[in-house]
């Protein structure tokens, strides 16, 4: 029995071999292709590429290994769970069909690392986010340590639900809560700010809960509109504990557009505006509008590629710590420590970047400016180079970043992975 | 209390053999033909369940069949003959096409399914010479239907992830599936059947 079963699981090694070996043994293969099918959802998410390849096959015969290696491209590209090809007669004699199934993973997402990286002067960043189905509903559960994105150290839980509501509709909601922790070098410039009597930038809080349901619409097949309200709450560390609110409204219009030439070829556009407009209506301590608008472009060339990042945001009124404007962490200005450019932020700011790639070397510039509305700009300019495993967008790297300025240099070392 | 514990251990591992070999009671004959040891099993239908869906769908479907000798104890292999057959399903004519992929290639088409199934038994014949003719043996059949591929790892996928360990773990068990056909004929003496010049042996 032994012996049959270690025979029965070496015997498909020896079939395989033998079917890629002869054409096809399959009884079919005498029947031309009249088409080839996927369903229209599927379809939008594959390449050119492999669309032009699935219509190669019409008018050809049928050849098992072709659409064996067909849906084999295609699981990879919908990343399903399986993609099965089905052979059915054909309209006229002597054709045949073959329409692809895909069958969607019962996890789709599943755990992701939404966010890792190693900054030498502010340490280490990380989150992982995990999702499931239920129904129609998308859950995610997620925890992390962030101490790159703000001002603040920000560690806890994050959890949503996104709904979909027919095919343009998606209903969330999403709840955060967060411990703080505080950079000495923040603490220090706010205590010198309110020596000199400036009581524009609020205090330190411990704690933040956001409740955040929204609403997001599909306007046109690239374009999406998310609508919906922040209800953020946060303990205030000074000079009393106590409880304040910043509830805004929340708009976004993103635009994405992906263009494959290949499978190593392609371009992308990601574009960007966020309005977050904290008012009294909603019963919030802060009144402020925040603007931002950011841009993404991406060229890929075989083994080279070209990266170029745009930002610029505005904000006016009195709004807390964690909506002021950050520059020099591990994705903007890179080689420059945000801590050293202001460590209270500011409610002005605009960012460049251009990087290039070529196999696993990659070389940037980064240019950047963060200010407030009455002081003068100072533009701050970075160069490097990094050790990069995966794409500009999507990869492990290895930076060493230089701050461009008078005097010493100081690299800065930064381990990033980008999702 | 220790005894309990094997016991019980005893009739889980004997339940869930039992859920994991399926084993069917279909009636095995056995005959000679010479020098040659050949089988039918009329009742025998492994042309069913997902490999035959699969074989709709236009899909090449292999089926691994061992044909084994064995002494009265069963314990004890005395000779063994394996084969595997590739079936294909013939879209517009609805007729199969076998072929045998091991031994000697050869190729039948145009077959229904009950010809199929017996075109495969009628290969799986083997010598008996060199059998211990007085002696009380078995002989038992098994058909495996191999299972459509399983999904590789995608290229692009960096290490496994939850997801790919759930499909791994949240498949169907293979018992589950009637991809597994065994069937057995016996005790009795090959040189009974020679003497009566072929018999039925279920």
């Amino acid at each position: 029995m032994k012996v049959f079963t270690i025979l029965l699981l070496s015997l498909p090694l020896l079939a395989d071999t033998t079917r890629n070996a002869v054409p096809s043994d399959n009884v079919n293969s005498r029947y031309t292709v009249e088409s080839v099918s996927v369903t229209e959802k599927d379809r939008e998410r594959l390449s050119k590429q492999l669309k032009e390849d699935m219509e190669r096959l019409v008018g050809e015969k049928f050849e098992q290994g072709i659409v064996d290696n067909l849906a084999r491209r295609i699981r990879k590209e919908l990343r399903a769970a399986s993609v099965m090809a089905k052979l059915s007669r054909g309209t006229t004699p002597e054709h045949v069909r073959v329409d692809f199934e895909s069958k969607p993973r019962k996890m789709e997402e599943d755990a992701d690392l939404t966010k890792f990286s190693y900054h030498s002067q502010q340490g280490w960043t990380g989150g992982v986010e995990m999702g499931f189905d239920a129904g129609p509903a998308r859950v995610k559960f997620g925890v992390q340590s962030d101490g790159n994105e703000l001002l603040e150290r920000y560690a806890g839980f994050t959890a949503g639900v996104a709904v979909p509501i027919g095919d343009r509709v998606q209903v969330r909601f999403a709840v955060e809560s967060f411990h703080e922790q505080w950079n000495q070098a923040t603490i220090d410039a706010l205590a010198r700010n309110t020596a000199a009597g400036k009581n524009d930038i609020p205090g330190v809080y411990r704690t933040r809960n956001n409740f955040e349901p929204a609403i997001r619409v599909a306007l046109a097949r690239n374009l999406t509109l998310t609508a919906g309200v922040s209800f953020e709450e946060f303990q205030t560390q000074f000079p009393a504990a106590r409880t304040e609110g910043s509830h805004s409204v929340i708009t976004t219009l993103r635009y994405h557009r992906q263009w494959a030439d290949s499978d190593t070829s392609g371009q992308e556009l990601d574009a960007g505006y966020s309005l977050r407009a904290a008012t009294n209506f909603l019963d919030s301590d802060y009144v402020y509008t925040r603007h931002l608008v950011n841009a993404l472009y991406s060229r890929k060339f075989h083994h080279q590629e070209v990266l170029a990042r745009f930002g610029a945001g505005s904000m006016n009124g009195n709004a807390p710590l964690f909506e002021r404007f950050v520059l020099g962490n591990s994705r903007t200005l890179r080689g420059w420590n945000k801590f050293d450019i202001d460590p209270l932020g500011g409610s002005r700011m605009i960012y460049g970047s251009t990087s290039y790639r070529y196999r696993v070397l990659e070389v940037f510039y980064d240019t950047g400016s963060v200010w407030d509305r009455k002081e003068n700009a100072v533009v701050r300019n970075s160069v490097g180079c990094s050790l990069l495993f995966g794409s500009l967008r999507d990869g492990l790297a290895f930076t060493v970043g230089f701050p461009l300025r008078d005097g010493h240099v100081q690299p800065l070392f930064i381990m990033s992975a980008n999702f | 209390m220790k005894f309990l514990r094997r016991h019980l251990f005893r009739v889980v591992s004997y339940a869930v053999l039992c859920v994991v070999v399926r084993v069917v009671a279909q009636e095995l004959s056995v005959r000679n033909g010479g020098d040659q040891l050949h089988i039918s099993a009329p009742t025998l239908h492994f042309l069913s369940g997902k490999p035959l869906e699969r074989l709709h769908n236009g899909s090449i479907v292999a089926y691994d069949f061992q044909l084994s000798v064995l002494a009265e104890s069963k314990t004890a292999v005395l000779r063994r003959n394996f084969e595997r057959f590739d079936f294909s399903y013939d879209i517009w004519e609805e007729r199969f096409k076998v072929k045998r992929m091991r031994s000697t290639q050869s190729t039948a088409d145009h077959l229904t399914a009950a010809m199929a199934e017996a075109w495969c038994l009628d290969n799986m014949a083997f010598p008996s010479t060199g059998l211990p003719f007085d002696q009380l043996v078995w002989i038992r059949l098994e058909v495996r239907a191999q299972e459509a591929k399983e999904p590789q790892p995608v290229p692009g996928e960096q290490g496994i992830s939850i997801a790919s360990l759930i499909e791994i773990f949240g498949r169907a068990s293979k018992a589950k599936q009637p991809q597994y056909w065994k069937l057995e004929a016996g005790p009795m003496k090959l040189a009974d059947l020679r003497s009566t010049g072929g018999r039925s042996a279920d």
